[in-house]
């Protein structure tokens, strides 16, 4: 909890006099700790805005849960531009960790995020890029033209392909 | 203007915009009057009756669409109000403000949409973020489907990726017919 | 901007997805149903917003399960009160409703959320092929299967099975075991 301790640190330091000093003192002022409570509890309503224990005890609840929550946010999106992408992706019958590796072998620097957005927002050009990769990897020699079924297929597994062609090869 | 379907709860936020699409053609000054009033007397108000002296004219010259009045105010702080197109009145209080940080007020407020200021959700915001249509559930749908029987088989028949033994015994059998 | 509504109706439209449950492992198919039912198929996925689709699935009466699940599978009930636990095995439960198994497998599948009632009414079941005009009429794609029909042997024609290659043939001697007819042992006793 970094930003509440800095929020009763605040109260500790008063400020005297007409020079511009911050002296500390033995204890924080009660009406400005009160005058906090009453800053990040406007909008309570009723006892919890203005009874002081109470009203502080979920200030302070509310606080914690921001930190927790804050802390697993960008998990919680992360996996959120997975699912999308890997819906989009199969779509257009293309597999999402093929895809991303392949678009960055391409050095094509696009992370889940903006291709989620692009997949939403400019479907063609995410189509293209679909389709970009599919072509690059048949010129590698690395995919099967099986590839690029309708809606509805699962995305074909392209390793056992890859595994396929490097049996056949060696042996 | 504030977001219609925020809660009574929220404190207010909105998105970034350009209020009126003002600037896109040509650039309409929303600041139409300023008042300040300033007490003759006081030394509080020295600094704003040094601005009335050396630049308040300039600034009438400069911008003749805004209205400048100049209000006496006995023993009392200065105080800049600001009157926009749409109504909205700012208030600055000017104690203990230089000449120059006044100027920099004034400049702020003519700058001013005359929206109130509010936190802002995002840095960025279009009106169109699109351009090629956002997806939809047609978008790629497979034309085919609209001529085809849903109880066709071939579209719900399961697609292996291996060849079961009966076909590669089938596969060989022809192969051997045919040599 | 009056053209984003229409923007959204298109973007937010449910499509109605058939599925054919014939021979197919009913767990393994919640997992696939519950993604439509849910919207994961969606690039606008987002899992608080209900963005799910319908699901017709017909011939639930012909789901198979893998090795000995029909005997073996207990559902279990409890009604909260003494003595009231019940279990039964999957091959009852599916004698008394042919829609119950994939019902239940497709429940448990689903997020354990409040969203769960309103996925769960978007699935609709049918024992057979027939399915009213007016749901199949809404059908407009269609949900692939996750395994291969077997074909039974009397789909095959005679000359079909003629046809088909001989590896070996068996020995003169060799005694192959064929099942008695139900109805000839009746006649016996």
């Amino acid at each position: 909890m970094v930003f509440l301790t800095f929020v009763r640190n605040a109260s500790r330091y008063t400020f005297r006099g007409v020079q511009r000093k911050y002296v500390e003192t033995s204890e924080p002022s009660r009406l400005m700790k009160r005058h906090q409570m009453k800053r990040v509890g406007a909008k309570y309503y009723g006892r919890l805005r203005n009874c002081w224990i109470i009203g502080v005890n979920i200030m302070n609840k509310a606080l914690r849960y921001s930190t927790r929550d804050t802390a697993c946010k960008s998990e919680k999106l992360d996996k959120l531009y997975s699912t999308r992408l890997e819906a989009a992706c199969l779509e257009h019958g293309m597999d999402q960790k093929y895809f991303l590796t392949s678009l960055a072998e391409f050095d094509i620097n696009l992370n889940r995020e903006s291709l989620a957005n692009l997949a939403i927002y400019e479907p063609r050009t995410f189509q293209t890029l679909v389709e970009f990769v599919k072509k690059r990897s048949l010129e590698i020699g690395l995919q099967s033209k099986t590839l690029g079924a309708p809606m509805g297929l699962e995305p074909r597994g392209i390793l056992e392909e890859i595994k396929k062609a490097s049996n056949s090869s060696s042996s | 203007m504030l977001n219609v379907n925020m809660g009574s709860n929220v404190i207010p936020s909105t998105f970034l915009r350009n209020v009126m699409k003002n600037g896109i053609g040509r650039h309409v000054c929303q600041l139409q009057r300023v008042t300040l009033s300033l007490c003759k007397w006081s030394p509080g108000s020295a600094p704003a009756r040094e601005f009335v002296e050396q630049d308040m004219v300039d600034f009438t010259r400069q911008n003749p669409g805004i209205v400048f009045y100049l209000k006496p105010r006995r023993h009392r702080s200065p105080v800049l109000k600001a009157e926009y197109l749409n109504g909205y009145t700012e208030e600055i209080d000017l104690t203990k403000l230089s000449r120059e940080e006044i100027n920099h007020w004034l400049g702020l407020l003519k700058g001013r949409s005359g929206q109130q200021i509010v936190r802002l959700r995002k840095d960025f915001h279009t009106d169109t973020p699109s351009i090629q249509g956002v997806w939809n559930p047609f978008l790629f749908k497979d034309t085919e489907l609209s001529i085809k029987d849903v109880r066709d088989p071939s579209l719900s028949e399961y697609i292996s990726p291996f060849k079961s033994a009966t076909e590669k015994l089938l596969e060989l059998k022809k192969k051997s017919g045919a040599s | 901007m009056a053209h984003n509504r229409v923007i959204q109706w298109g973007a937010m439209a449910r499509t109605w997805w058939l599925y054919d449950a014939k021979f197919q492992c009913p767990y393994r198919s919640a997992e696939k149903l519950c993604m439509y039912l849910e919207g994961r198929h969606k690039p606008l996925y987002h899992p608080l917003s209900d963005v799910g689709d319908h699901v017709v699935v017909i011939n639930t009466r012909y789901v198979a399960m893998a090795e000995d699940l029909w005997r073996k599978q207990q559902y279990k009930h409890d009604t909260r009160y003494a003595g009231g636990k019940s279990s039964a095995t999957a091959w009852r439960l599916h004698e008394a409703d042919y829609t119950k198994i994939l019902y239940k497998a497709v429940y448990s599948a689903a997020p354990k959320n409040l969203l769960r009632p309103t996925i769960m009414r978007r699935l609709h079941l049918y024992p057979e092929e027939d399915v009213p005009d007016d749901i199949i009429g809404n059908v407009s794609d269609v949900i692939r299967q996750i395994q291969v029909v077997p074909k039974p042997l009397d789909s095959y024609s005679a000359q079909e099975i003629e046809e088909f290659p001989k590896l070996f043939d068996w020995p003169e001697d060799h005694v192959i075991y064929k099942r008695k007819a139900t109805t000839e042992k009746k006649e016996e006793s």
